[in-house]
């Protein structure tokens, strides 16, 4: 059933694109994304899996890959940014902005 | 042919010496300067361009051989080809013959009177390049180069008058001379631009149009030909746009006697003659111009014979001068009107440069109710100036006489009985300004007037030309006095000729000459000695001495009208609207953008939404489509 | 044998690790020149590539079709080994003054460049999505490289939060056209669109749009924009310049190949968004820019109006095809050569404060030969015309009037028009105020020379026809624009 799998994918990617959006640890919009990451992996291990192809198995190898590589930048993030404020509040890196902007 | 290339150095030694002039006079302080270098170099230019104009011009007479240069194309179009090409024929020698000389006479004489102007230089620059302008707009090949000319004595003109420019109304004449020659200019630019757009495609030289002209429409042709017309009453100064020439005397006095008098206010003659044969062919237009000449020869008589400023007097002559030759060329005989211009040019040039002469002696006093008795103390002057006098009123055997009397037995013998009889009247004034004039600076107020010695460099220019006053006329002798109208025969233009009988040509002679000789006589019973000023009680003389206040009604009707609609458009149409709608679209784009910037505000969670927000609206956007 | 160009993509990830390696044991300055040679060496080296049009694969028994290497790629790989070499001249001293700038940075750089490089090579979906990966990260790292500035580290967590953000859409984009084409090939791809009916498509359109939006995010498309001014604004300013003037054509080029070989049979769907884009783009960065105080943020806004007049030739492309791509791709030059000047000058002149107009007055008068160069740079972004930024708008705009998309070419002159007022407000604020700036003590002359010779290319192509025979002009560079055209 390829298609539950599918159905599994894309909940769990929406999922992570509601956590990315709403929430505002920085952790956790990171969790988020590397959610959305794994829901298009499970799409590709589970599309070669019903369709009997490596192509997809190897495509999700790549999407892993790119995952860690973002991994790495992230922890590097978070020490820069809790040494910056000791907390890692979204809202409390908004120094860049418009002068005009009001808020 | 190498006597061709010559007509290139017409044009080349002026500009010469304007070009090196101007170097000179950037570069060397005034202290520094070598006077009789830069005298050499002011008149050098001109004085090369007479003795060639003169031999082209008797290479022609004698050898009938015409001349051309063509210098390079300036335009090549599928529909137009311009070319900036000179050519030299009868009719064009003609006037550099006496453009040139006249000119080279009047630089030696701005010698003299400008020697202690502080900036001479400049003077003599503006006066080369005039020349140059001025051999270029009778040389020109094709209407697009005489107009380059036409336009470039225009602005020399303008850069002449306002010569002094510390003084505010100098500058006013300036541009008003300007502004009025625009109008002028914006009727020849139209006539030469719809030749261009009829025939241009036949060839855009005088030539070729000339053979074109039957394939225009009568009415544009007589459109054409009103168009080249206003050209003309701006640059000779014609009803209506003749009130510049007056304030024009703020110039030089050189310049008023080269530009205004002697050379560029004719070119509006020249140019006519010039399409002479476009004239020829619309002869409702002809009486037309005839008929503005005549006005404008009799107005500026009337006006004349009231005015006090020593210069005006001489400018409102030249402008009825120029109208006996727009009478002779709308009826149809342009040689005669050439001949005037001829003559005309050698006897005003006198006058004014007497007029010089005498403004300098005096200290720079221009009204003649202030001079008098001046015989004794400048004889040679009143000499001159007398031969002069004679010649404009046209006393035999001066050369006004002439060239004034061939165009009034046209006039009279063309059936044109009105404009012959106000000719007649305008000949009758003429004699009595002139004598006017005459009798106020030499004779009245038998009082001491403290004169200036004027210098001999003023002087024999003055008696040069004083001296052809008194030959040139016999360049066109008529059949009657035993002449075969030489003159005439060499130009060979599309005259006209009424032939009479010598009964009635000798009894026109003999009227004319009365009626002349009857106004001096008036002249000299009223001003011979005068001792009081004149009284200006009556309304006319009033009239008169106010120029019939044209000036003021010009303003009333055309300037000030003008000027509230342009203030009404500057502070209601331009800044009541425009400015303030461009403003409110600016201010109101700079509002938005300063809202607009509430999408930056610095929060990842509204950036990482207008994302989200985005890549929905693409999905929602592909749904619709594709279901 | 390896043909030119891998030898240049080895050499660059030789030195790039060999640099890692000896990082700790190197001087910045030994550094720095080692890297300005392997760029400067590449870009001679690969000059003898120019000429015929040719277009190869890649070591064919390895990568199958995904790199390849053509006339098309040559001018983008040019461009990125000749400004990023120009980068590191002009902005020498920046590097040097500024204690964060290490080793590593210009690794990063190294690594970015070589991504790129990749990226107008990729001829496959996850390649493409690997080398972005690999030139984006290199980027973020570079924006975040003052790490002792929040602004810097702000700059680098939003950067890298939206970026990985984005990414995900087209990992998923990228899987639901594997999932129903069985390839990610471009060539399997644009073969198994046109074999196919839209009905059979679904997942391949809705894919490529999720692919669609990660592109727009990286060039600052509308409604993708809002990073970039924030992001130009932290990053130190050669790294703004490594953004906008570099790293945003590289992402054009994989868009046009993309584009042209896969997409164009899916126009009619795509073209309606693609002018919609353009449209609120060219808006949205007029807007942001007006407001704006920081001459730097000022140049981050104009830069998302020029991604809008980029668009409006994309959007020609989908209907006059090539004719209109040559306009994009010399638009790219003339954006490249006039942000790469600008933000060159101003990282010159070096303060500690933000750059604004209030800052720049009295320039001239302290700076004339800058001042001077500055002003060029902003007539040609401005698109005035004699410059190369009025022959770019010129083609574009007349490409949008060819493709009957009139309405859009009159915006894009609005917008180009309004430009003039925030560009022109630099030159005025130089140039026609009394003297409060400082003096600048500037003295490597190097980086005055790179910047004349760019602003010089910025005239010189601008004039629009070769003067000597022998130098090629703007007639050149416009036909060598239509023939790498051809080699895709």
């Amino acid at each position: 059933m390829f298609k539950n799998y599918l159905i599994l994918s894309i909940l769990l990617f929406s999922l992570g694109l509601i956590g990315a959006v709403s929430r505002r640890n920085i952790i956790i919009i990171y969790m988020s994304i590397e959610l959305m990451l794994n829901a298009v992996s499970i799409m590709l291990v589970s599309y070669s899996s019903f369709y009997n192809t490596n192509t997809g198995v190897v495509l999700s190898i790549m999407v892993t890959a790119i995952a860690a590589a973002e991994a790495a930048l992230f922890m590097a993030l978070f020490v820069t940014l809790y040494r910056k404020k000791k907390s890692l509040d979204t809202s409390l890196f908004n120094s860049l902005k418009d002068t005009n902007a009001t808020k | 042919m190498l006597q061709s290339n010559l007509l290139f150095y017409i044009l080349f030694w002026p500009l010469l010496s304007a070009i090196i002039l101007s170097v000179l006079n950037l570069f060397i302080k005034k202290e520094l300067r070598s006077q009789i270098l830069f005298d050499f170099l002011s008149v050098a230019g001109v004085s090369f361009s007479a003795v060639i104009s003169l031999y082209l011009a008797y290479q022609n007479y004698v050898f009938s051989f015409d001349f051309g240069y063509n210098i390079y194309t300036f335009l090549d179009l599928e529909s137009l080809k311009i070319d900036f090409a000179l050519k030299a024929d009868a009719l064009s020698l003609m006037m550099l013959s006496f453009v040139n000389p006249v000119g080279t006479a009047i630089f030696f004489y701005a010698l003299a009177y400008m020697r202690d102007d502080r900036s001479s230089a400049r003077f003599f620059i503006y006066f080369n390049l005039f020349i140059f302008f001025m051999n270029l707009l009778v040389l020109g090949a094709n209407p697009f180069i005489m107009f380059l000319g036409w336009e470039g004595v225009g602005i020399m003109s303008y850069l002449l008058i306002g010569f002094y420019y510390d003084d505010f109304s100098n500058i006013k004449a300036a541009n008003k001379a300007f502004i009025l020659n625009r109008i002028g200019d914006f009727g020849f630019l139209s006539g030469i631009f719809l030749l261009a757009v009829f025939i241009g495609v036949d060839g855009y030289s005088f030539e070729a149009l000339s053979e074109s002209y039957y394939k225009i429409e009568p009415f544009y042709l007589n459109l054409i030909a009103i168009l080249l017309f206003v050209g003309a009453m701006g640059k000779s100064a014609q009803i209506p746009l003749y009130v510049w020439l007056p304030d024009a005397m703020a110039g030089p006095t050189p310049v008023s006697a080269l530009i205004h008098a002697a050379t560029m206010v004719t070119a509006g003659v020249y140019m006519v003659a010039r399409f002479s044969d476009l004239f020829s062919m619309v002869e409702e237009v002809g009486v037309f111009i005839a008929y503005i000449g005549a006005f404008s020869a009799l107005l500026a008589a009337l006006i004349a014979t009231k005015t006090y400023d020593i210069k005006k007097i001489l400018a409102y002559s030249t402008m009825s001068q120029l109208g006996y030759m727009f009478m002779a060329e709308g009826l149809g005989n342009y040689s005669y009107a050439l001949f005037h211009v001829f003559t005309h040019s050698f006897f005003k040039a006198t006058l004014f440069m007497g007029a010089g002469a005498i403004i300098l002696a005096l200290h720079h006093e221009q009204d003649i109710r202030k001079m008098g008795n001046l015989k004794d103390k400048m004889p040679a002057l009143f000499y001159m100036m007398l031969v002069a006098a004679l010649s404009i009123s046209a006393i035999f055997p001066f050369s006004g006489f002439f060239s004034k009397d061939a165009i009034m037995l046209h006039l009279f013998s063309s059936g044109h009985y009105l404009i012959y009889f106000i000719a007649l009247f305008t000949s009758f004034l003429t004699a009595f300004y002139m004598f006017r004039f005459i009798f106020y600076i030499f004779f009245s107020h038998k009082r001491d007037i403290e004169v200036k010695a004027t210098s001999k460099l003023m002087l024999i220019p003055i008696g040069v030309l004083s001296f052809f006053t008194i030959i040139v006329g016999f360049l066109n002798t008529p059949e009657l006095l035993g002449g075969d109208e030489r003159f005439s025969l060499w130009l060979s233009l599309f005259d006209q000729r009424y032939f009479v009988s010598h009964l009635v040509e000798i009894s026109l002679i003999v009227i004319n000459t009365v009626f002349i000789l009857l106004a001096i006589f008036l002249a000299y019973l009223r001003f011979y000695k005068l001792i009081r000023l004149e009284d200006e009680a009556s309304t006319l003389s009033k009239l008169l001495s106010n120029a019939f206040y044209v000036d003021k009604i010009y303003n009333n009707l055309f300037t000030k009208p003008l000027h509230k609609l342009s203030c009404f458009a500057d502070e209601k149409c331009d800044i009541g609207f425009i400015d303030k709608l461009i403003n409110s679209l600016a201010f109101g784009y700079i509002k938005i953008s300063k809202k607009f910037s509430v999408t930056q505000n610095g929060s990842l969670n509204l950036y990482m939404l207008v994302s989200l927000g985005g890549v929905s609206l693409m999905m929602i956007y592909i749904l619709v489509v594709l279901l | 044998m390896l043909n030119n160009i891998e030898i240049v993509l080895l050499f660059i990830l030789a030195i790039s690790i060999s640099l890692v390696v000896f990082s700790t044991k190197l001087s910045l300055q030994k550094a720095y020149n080692i890297s300005l040679i392997t760029l400067s060496a590449s870009f001679v080296f690969l000059l003898q590539d120019l000429g015929e049009i040719f277009s190869t694969l890649i070591q064919k028994d390895i990568f199958n079709s995904m790199l390849i290497y053509d006339s098309f790629s040559l001018l983008f790989i040019l461009i990125f080994l000749l400004s990023s070499a120009f980068l590191l001249l002009i902005s020498k001293e920046y590097i040097f003054d500024h204690k964060y700038f290490k080793v590593e940075s210009l690794i990063f750089i190294l690594f970015s460049v070589w991504g790129m490089i990749l990226l107008s090579m990729s001829n496959d979906l996850i390649v493409a999505f690997i080398a972005l990966e690999i030139a984006s990260m290199s980027i973020y790292v570079l924006v975040g490289i003052n790490k002792h500035k929040l602004k810097s580290s702000e700059a680098f967590f939003k950067y890298l939060v939206l970026g990985s953000f984005m990414g995900a859409f087209y990992l998923l984009g990228l899987t639901l056209v594997f999932i129903q084409s069985g390839t990610t090939s471009f060539i399997d791809l644009a073969k198994y669109i046109s074999t196919h009916e839209i009905e059979q498509l679904y997942l391949v359109i809705v894919g490529g749009l999720l692919i669609m939006a990660t592109l727009m995010f990286k060039i600052s498309a509308f409604p993708f924009y809002a990073w970039s001014l924030d992001i130009y604004d932290g990053a130190p300013l050669p790294i703004t310049s490594l953004m906008a003037g570099i790293f945003k054509i590289s992402i054009f080029s994989v868009i046009l190949r993309l584009f042209l070989s896969d997409y164009i049979s899916l126009k009619d769907l795509y073209d309606p968004l693609i002018i919609l884009a353009s449209i609120f783009t060219m808006l949205a960065g007029s807007f942001l820019a007006i407001s704006q105080d920081s001459i730097k943020r000022m140049l981050a806004a104009s830069s998302i109006v020029h991604s809008g007049y980029l668009l409006i030739a994309l959007s020609s492309i989908a209907t006059i095809g090539d004719s209109a791509s040559y306009s994009l791709v010399f638009y790219l030059i003339a954006y490249f050569l006039s942000s790469l000047g600008s933000l060159g000058v101003l990282s010159m002149i070096n303060s500690k404060d933000d750059v604004t107009y209030e800052s720049l007055k009295g320039f001239a008068s302290t700076n004339p030969f800058l001042a001077l160069m500055m002003s060029i740079f902003m007539l040609s972004l401005a698109g005035f015309p004699s410059s190369i930024g009025f022959l770019g708008k010129f083609y574009i705009f007349s490409s949008a009037i060819e493709s009957s998309l009139t309405p859009l070419a009159i915006l894009g002159a609005l917008t180009a028009f309004i430009s003039i007022y925030y560009y022109f407000k630099v030159i005025a604020s130089m140039y026609f105020h009394k003297n409060i700036s400082v003096l600048l003590t500037y003295s490597n002359i190097k980086s005055y020379i790179i910047i004349f010779i760019i602003s010089f290319l910025v005239l010189y192509l601008g004039i629009g026809s070769s003067y000597f025979t022998y130098l090629p002009g703007t007639n050149d560079l416009t036909e060598f624009s239509k023939s790498i055209i051809n080699s895709l």
